[in-house]
């Protein structure tokens, strides 16, 4: 097998002012094999987002991090600065969740995309923004970030995100601002720029339809572990995780004209009132005693992985 | 190219340029108003003063007759509103009118004492907005640990300290102890850059002290906002080197604040340098006035409060237009 592109493993991240000895993120695995796209699910405060800066080596000086981030079989965290330094932008470009916090409002778009063009790109600002569908170009490059719509800023975020040429892009929820229909219209420009550019995606969202459209595979996040990972398309249709099956439960298809939705109860907690054992078990039908301790990451069918001691029985279809 | 055409969103370039132009009009306008205003209560402040410019013209002993004479002689038993007008009318032609003490007319006398103070002024704002934005980028960089601490305690005694004390610990250690600067008195340029630069410096940076150590807390507070912002995110992201980030993307948003409080401080200012001008016995604007008001010579108070609040209404438009140019938004927000 080829080296991956962005291997993580045994990822902790925990914040010691915040929370304490807490892992924030706890124990994660991903590989990221080159031009793959890959999905990350889970609901708001799963750490998806937090597991995407890690990966972009982006995250806050107070965060306090374990095991390895490998970028093309190098570990990130014993890189030099210089090297850890090239590798942004033009290692991991990241498409931001906020298109209107992420881009400098006192800056034009074209001052901002020339800045980073500048260091480096196969690009001119001009045939980024034609790249990501911007093709009214002259006035988009003068134009400052709030006299854009939240489509056309996504767009400029994810021309930002390409400038460099990237050999992955992570892409974190870029799609939770915007309307339906340009939902629809941004997946596909990532899917699109995807297939031109060969780039590998990491696709961090909480919406199941988007990833099944985008992603070849998926890992499925709860309150910062990861509970089942493998083919979208198997885990999508065989849920074997109680959490995965809830979610899927609690989704919306129009296909399917299902008369109720069912959600999970409750939330997920904040990572100081994390439970031990399986976080996911005060929430979970299928809870046992065992569950108080903490199920491990093993391997359940080709290609999946699975944390869990009652998982949902394979015959089952969902409902 | 892309099957996923970009929606066309409405250009809104066109509407935002007339919100700038109309609010530029709009305070050019709102200038001349405020100047009326200005003028009228300096008048009546003035005029309200116990302070008789016959008793201070023909002095403390002249009878009531002479008194009279000289009150109907120069216009003063007029009606208020009649004398406000002409002084209005003179003030067009930028006459400011006789001092009843010394032989020169005001406007001579502020004509002399301007240029030292607005040297003054200019070079303590100069040092000011300098000392401030690097110790306010230091502080903000290395937030909570030992440099912002000590640039945030030391800044907080300057606020605080009372500015004539702070003119003469200066002098006390300066003119007295090191003997490196002169203790007071004013060289004009013509005498020589160097003695020049020693007879104004020293005043300078006691008026830029207070005025340097309420910025510093300012551009801290707006810097560190600014830092934690995602933006900053996605230009490091981006690969930007840290240096561009925070001259180039930073510090023009960060700067929104610290240039409003700049307009609100020039008036603290002012105030100071009548302080300081007489701590270091510089023949400023604030020494004749305080001269002014000592003689109870009303025309020269008068004339010196119409320019300083001439220059306050100034200074606060390129303020005005300084925010806007950085903050092209408040054009909108303003209407």
């Amino acid at each position: 097998m080829t080296t991956p592109v962005l291997s993580v493993a045994n990822l902790s991240v925990r914040f010691p002012k915040r929370y304490g000895a807490i892992d924030v993120l706890d124990n994660i695995a991903l590989d990221i094999g080159p031009g793959e796209r890959v999905a990350v699910v889970g609901e708001s405060g799963c750490g998806k987002s937090l597991l995407g800066l890690a990966a972009a080596d982006l995250l806050p000086p107070t965060a306090q991090v374990t095991g390895q981030i490998s970028f093309r079989g190098k570990d990130v965290r014993t890189m030099g600065r210089r090297e850890r330094f090239a590798l942004r932008g033009a290692g991991i470009g990241v498409v931001y969740q906020d298109a209107l916090t992420s881009l400098n409002p006192g800056m034009t778009v074209g001052a901002q995309l020339r800045q980073v063009c500048r260091l480096g790109s196969s690009s001119t600002p001009e045939r980024l923004l034609v790249d990501v569908g911007l093709t009214d170009t002259g006035r988009v490059l003068r134009a400052k970030p709030h006299q854009l719509s939240g489509g056309q800023r996504q767009r400029v975020l994810i021309a930002l995100a390409l400038a460099r040429d990237p050999d992955l892009v992570i892409a974190d929820e870029p799609t939770t601002a915007l309307d339906v229909t340009v939902q629809a219209q941004v997946v596909a420009l990532l899917r699109e720029l995807q297939e031109q550019h060969h780039f590998a995606l990491l696709f961090v969202s909480h919406d199941l339809a988007l990833v099944s459209e985008l992603a070849s595979r998926t890992t499925v996040m709860y309150a910062g572990q990861v509970v089942e990972s493998g083919p979208t398309t198997e885990i999508l249709a065989r849920p074997r995780h109680p959490y995965t099956a809830g979610l899927l439960a609690a989704s919306v298809s129009l296909e399917e004209r299902r008369e109720t939705l069912t959600p999970i109860p409750g939330h997920v907690r904040q990572p100081g009132e994390f439970v031990a054992g399986c976080r996911f078990r005060e929430r979970c039908g299928n809870a046992r005693d065992d569950c108080a301790n903490r199920p491990e990451l093993a391997p359940d069918g080709p290609g999946r992985l699975l944390a869990c001691f009652h998982p949902v029985a394979k015959e089952e279809e969902t409902p | 190219m892309t099957t996923a055409a970009a929606p066309v969103a409405p250009a809104r370039r066109g509407p935002q340029g007339v919100h700038i132009g109309r609010f530029i009009l709009r305070r050019l306008l709102l200038a001349p108003v405020i100047l009326l205003g200005v003028a009228l209560a300096v008048f009546v402040v003035i005029d309200l003063s116990p302070n008789d410019p016959a008793r201070a013209a023909l002095g403390l002993f002249a009878d009531a007759q002479s008194r009279a004479a000289f009150a109907a002689e120069n216009g003063l038993d007029d009606p208020l509103l009649v004398r406000f007008v002409r002084f209005l009318g003179d003030l067009v032609r930028f006459d400011l009118g006789d001092s009843v003490v010394r032989p020169e007319s005001v406007g001579h006398l502020v004509g002399m004492a301007l240029p030292l103070t607005v040297q003054l002024l200019v070079l303590a704002t100069v040092l000011a907005v300098a000392l401030s934005l690097v110790l306010g980028i230091v502080a903000a960089r290395t937030e909570g640990r030992w440099p912002d601490r000590a640039i945030s305690t030391v800044a907080a005694v300057f606020q605080s300290a009372p500015q004539f004390w702070i003119g003469l610990l200066f002098i006390q250690l300066f003119a007295v102890g090191l003997g490196v600067l002169p203790s007071g008195g004013y060289q004009p340029p013509s005498a020589g850059f160097s003695f020049w630069f020693s007879s104004i410096v020293g005043p300078a940076i006691v008026l830029a002290l207070p005025f340097a150590a309420a910025m510093t807390r300012v551009v801290r507070a707006s810097v560190a906002d600014e830092l934690a912002k995602d933006y900053v995110r996605t230009a490091v992201g981006a690969g930007v080197p840290w240096r561009a980030v925070l001259l180039r993307n930073v510090l023009r948003n960060a700067l929104i604040t610290p240039v409003t409080v700049l307009g609100v401080h020039v008036g603290a200012l002012m105030s100071g340098a009548i302080l300081v001008e007489t701590v270091f016995n510089l023949p400023g604007m604030g020494s004749l006035l305080i001269t002014g008001v000592n003689q109870g010579d009303l025309g020269v108070v008068r004339g010196v409060a119409i320019v300083g609040a001439v220059a306050f209404v100034v200074v606060n438009l390129l303020v005005d237009l300084a925010y806007l140019a950085l903050n092209p938004r408040s054009a909108e927000a303003a209407r």
